[in-house]
């Protein structure tokens, strides 16, 4: 009998370990979590790739910075084939018929490309003939309309309605009467295509470029009306008991518990059912909401459009042309419920995006002096630049008591002030004389999560933790070297400075960021071998182990800060060209830091901090303590690039001078969103430290659950087994 | 006819033919081996002295006893050392097990020390002897217990680093708020 039973368990096991199937693995998150908007930008000469008719591609000359872009369209869906950046500005082009494009350089001189693969070749034997203004002979525009004549010139053969925003005609080729290829422009930078085949719309599509060159961004945070909720809840227990606080939180639970189990009719199989169901995307929506994930990125372009785009796909959900080309803040105001956006000129524009799905309304255009600097601060107040020094604008009153110190920088000059009793004065200022200041950062302001770094032994080494700290690089124009400064932002005083002078190349940008008690910078040197390198500087209170010098939770005058710190400096090489960097940003700083890092081939990757430590030393000169500490590895001046932490995959990233690199934090601590904004747009997603805070998608739930009511089951079905076996065993029967 | 009764038979009759008996006495003959001299004698002196004598054999016996009991921890602290030297200092919930138990069983043992040496205790005779025992039996213990402090010390579970209060420390507040742009 007993032989039977435990037959039965053990198949009932195994039906239920191996019932369920192997759910999707979704590891691969490849165009999950990133987007890329592939730009062209606004085109300036559209041709055929090829004289051969079955070559169905675009070519198409643009502008990226103060270079041209070469691209290849699809014809017949308007997809992006191909980019190619050139280094040198051409004003015009031409196809030769042997395909070959012959492009004209600003001083007349000519350059040569295979039009299909794009290789540089060598062409001399060539007549030059622009080639990009269409022939516009058998087009004629008016009043809106669009009239196409045929061949004789003598009849119209189409009349088209023009959109408003009508710009140009890009393109037009006619093979026969009734046949032909037209491309149109508008001002808001869509592209037109459409291909007539017998006076009948063959083929059409339209490409989007109005986002082309970003110049300012800011992120709104998607309202989560669940946590209103919660803290009118929590704040009403504050004003009770605890008793009555406990009794109101169980009962709104149970409340809770009933709204879930009617939203679900009582019924169990519903709920099991609602379990195991793949998240609808109300579901996941709401997760990406409480996520802190779905949150709306608005940019502003060199042309004046400002668009509302969601940051999970690059979806764009609104745009507006303002007219203002020379925007150079866009700030998130009133809890998100206003825009706020600043041009050089003085203009300035408050937009109402309190619902952030629907178009904004102009609330207020403002013209002010003309502005060299917008600067958001806390609390919606804006430090505005007309001057040195600038003015503090609010949208609310400012305090009496309220005191800030500002630096403020520009090419040449170093100058400080202080905000005071409502009024700004300038305290000090340095002038760089014949260098320039290649490169600012100013120290992070968040809380430090740690006092010290933690070494192996688990003693504490105390990290310099000085908020008024600011960095900046000059160097002359030449090049040849350059000088890193640390300088106190209130006082003035230097704190460290370190200088390079091993070929520095200032064709390649110098980048800087200043973490909590570090600085990391970026440049390209040419001795003794051409190089990339990275530079660290860490700041401590003391280069001794459990020596603070600090005080506790005692209010400190800047004035009278005594403590300087002592600082550790390491150098690492980097196989890549760096072109930008970023610091991630996490809820609450602890995830792990990174550097993000875009590279000139177009690829952004991340490097985390305790790689670019300054406290790294060979393997011969670490005991066996250091070696404990938490991610400690011996010093290699090299910094291999790990294909994992490569953001971009296979995409490459054209984001053209000046661009934009942020980071924003989501209410996952584990998960920072990354973007790189200019003149294509990419965002993504970092994990530092790994997903500690999320399930996998891979996590097999089904199972889980199917096993501990797999075993419930069986323990139903045993007990009243057992409990006769004991029985029999006291009264000695045997089976 | 009767046959004449021999004299050997006539002999085990009488009981008193022992006594007449002369030569050498059963006194001076040894006993066979096995036998004891006190067995056959049941004078009360005997028994006296035996007593006298047995006394001390217990509280030997039970002092005896109680140092075995008392080296007993000391036995299984090579073996202890060599399970704590294995194990490793990694995290994992097996070390970190073993850990806790070397520490917490011989606190089990010293309080349950009574139950310990029940056998051996009410001998007054033994008690300073036996107390000595378990006062060594205690520090036995003690020494293991600091095999399995040293071992929780070595996985870094004992707060007694500057690291470990870390958190409890504070920053310096700075009065200014500034801003570099």
């Amino acid at each position: 009998m007993s032989k039977i039973w435990s037959f039965l368990l053990y198949t009932a096991l195994l039906t239920v370990i191996n019932l369920p199937h192997v759910w999707a693995i979704f590891d691969d998150q490849v165009n999950n979590i990133d987007w890329q908007k592939s730009n062209i930008g606004r085109y300036k000469c559209v041709f055929p790739a090829s004289n051969d008719s079955s070559n169905d591609h675009f070519l198409i000359l643009s502008m990226i910075g103060d270079d041209s872009l070469l691209s290849w369209v699809d014809k017949t869906s308007g997809e992006l084939v191909d980019r190619l950046p050139l280094n040198f500005h051409a004003t015009d082009a031409m196809l030769t018929e042997d395909n070959i494009v012959v492009l004209q350089t600003a001083d007349n001189a000519y350059k040569a490309f295979d039009s299909v693969d794009g290789f540089e070749v060598h062409k001399t034997n060539f007549v030059f003939e622009p080639n990009c203004i269409p022939d516009m002979s058998l087009i004629q525009v008016r009043d809106g309309k669009m009239k196409i004549l045929d061949e004789a010139k003598q009849f119209v053969i189409s009349i088209q309605e023009l959109p408003q925003a009508f710009n140009r005609v890009e393109y037009f080729n006619s093979s026969e009467d009734g046949n032909y290829e037209l491309m149109i422009s508008t001002n808001d930078g869509l592209y037109n295509f459409s291909k007539f085949e017998n006076h009948i719309l063959a083929e059409t599509w339209v490409r989007d470029e109005s986002l082309t060159n970003i110049i300012a961004s800011t992120f709104i945070s998607a309202k989560d009306p669940t946590i209103s909720k919660i803290y009118a809840e929590v704040s009403q227990e504050d004003s009770m008991t605890i008793l009555e606080a406990y009794k109101f939180r169980v009962n709104q639970t149970l409340l809770r518990l009933k709204e879930y189990l009617m939203a679900h009719k009582f019924s169990v199989g519903n709920i099991v059912k609602n379990l195991f169901e793949e998240d609808d995307e109300a579901t996941i929506l709401q997760k990406d909401v409480n996520f802190g994930l779905l949150k709306f990125l608005i940019v502003a372009t060199d042309r004046g459009t400002i668009a509302n785009l969601d940051i999970r796909t690059g979806k764009k959900i609104w745009s507006i042309e303002t007219g203002l080309t020379d925007i150079i803040t866009i700030q998130a105001v009133m809890m998100d419920t206003e825009i706020e956006v600043y041009c050089k000129s003085g203009t300035s524009l408050i937009l109402e995006v309190s619902a952030i799905q629907r178009e904004p309304f102009l609330l207020q255009r403002t013209q002010g002096p003309s502005l060299l600097k917008a600067e958001p601060l806390e609390n919606g107040y804006i430090y505005l630049e007309t001057d040195d020094p600038g003015i503090l604008m609010s949208r609310t009153d400012i305090p009496a008591d309220k005191e800030f110190y500002f630096l403020n920088h520009n090419k040449t000059y170093l100058g400080a002030s202080v905000f005071k009793n409502n009024s700004i004065e300038k305290t000090w200022g340095l002038q760089m004389g014949d260098e320039q200041i290649l490169s600012f950062a100013f120290r992070e302001q968040d809380l430090s999560v740690s006092l010290g770094n933690i070494l192996g032994d688990r003693s504490v080494l105390y990290k310099y933790l000085y908020p008024h700290l600011a960095a900046y690089v000059t160097g002359k124009d030449v090049g040849g070297a350059f000088t890193l400064r640390i300088v106190d932002t209130v006082t003035g005083e230097l704190v460290y400075s370190v200088a390079h002078d091993d070929g520095i190349d200032l064709r390649v940008p110098i980048n800087l960021v200043f973490g909590e008690n570090w600085v990391i910078y970026t440049y390209f040197s040419t001795k003794p071998v051409p190089e990339q390198k990275i530079g660290v500087i860490e700041l401590y209170e003391s280069l001794a182990p459990n020596e603070r010098y600090s005080t506790s939770a005692v209010e400190v005058d800047a004035f009278s800060n005594e403590l300087k710190p002592k600082v550790l400096q390491n150098a690492y090489l980097y196989p890549e060209v760096i072109k930008n960097m970023a610091l991630t940003k996490t809820k609450f700083g602890i995830t792990i830091r990174s550097v993000v890092l875009e590279l000139e081939n177009g690829q952004i990757t991340y490097l985390p901090k305790f790689i670019l430590s300054a406290r790294r030393v060979a393997e011969s000169q670490m005991s066996a303590s250091d070696k404990k500490e938490f991610m400690m590895s011996p010093y290699v001046s090299a910094i291999p690039i790990s294909d994992y932490t490569i953001l971009t995959h296979h995409r490459r990233i054209l984001s053209g001078p000046n661009s934009l690199l942020t980071s924003v934090a989501t209410n996952l601590e584990s998960t920072s969103l990354v973007c790189s904004l200019g003149h294509d747009l990419y965002c993504s997603r970092v994990y530092p430290s790994s997903q500690f805070d999320q399930l996998k998608p891979s996590f097999q739930k089904f199972q889980l659950l199917s096993t501990i009511a797999g075993l419930l089951l069986i323990c139903f079905f045993i007990r009243p087994i057992v409990d006769t076996k004991k029985l029999k065993t006291q009264w000695l029967v045997k089976h | 006819m009767s046959q004449p009764v021999p004299e050997w038979v006539n002999n085990l009759c009488d009981p008193d033919y022992a006594k007449k008996l002369k030569g050498p006495l059963t006194k001076s003959v040894p006993s066979p081996p096995g036998c004891q001299k006190h067995a056959t004698s049941t004078g009360k002196q005997n028994r006296k002295d035996s007593q006298q004598k047995q006394k001390p054999d217990v509280s030997i016996l039970v002092i005896q006893k109680a140092w075995e009991i008392a080296f007993q921890p000391a036995r299984s602290i090579p073996m202890n050392m060599i399970v704590s030297y294995m194990s490793g200092s990694s995290l994992q919930i097996i070390s970190i097990m073993t850990a806790l138990m070397f520490v917490s069983n011989p606190i089990k043992s010293i309080v349950n020390i009574r139950r310990t040496f029940k056998p051996v205790l009410g001998n007054s005779e033994a008690q300073s002897q036996v107390v000595l025992a378990m006062v060594m039996f205690v520090v036995f213990q003690i020494v293991l217990m600091g095999i399995g402090v040293h071992k929780l010390n070595s996985m870094g579970l004992i707060p007694n680093k500057r690291s470990d209060w870390l958190f409890l420390e504070e920053a310096a507040v700075y009065r200014e708020k500034t801003y570099a742009f």
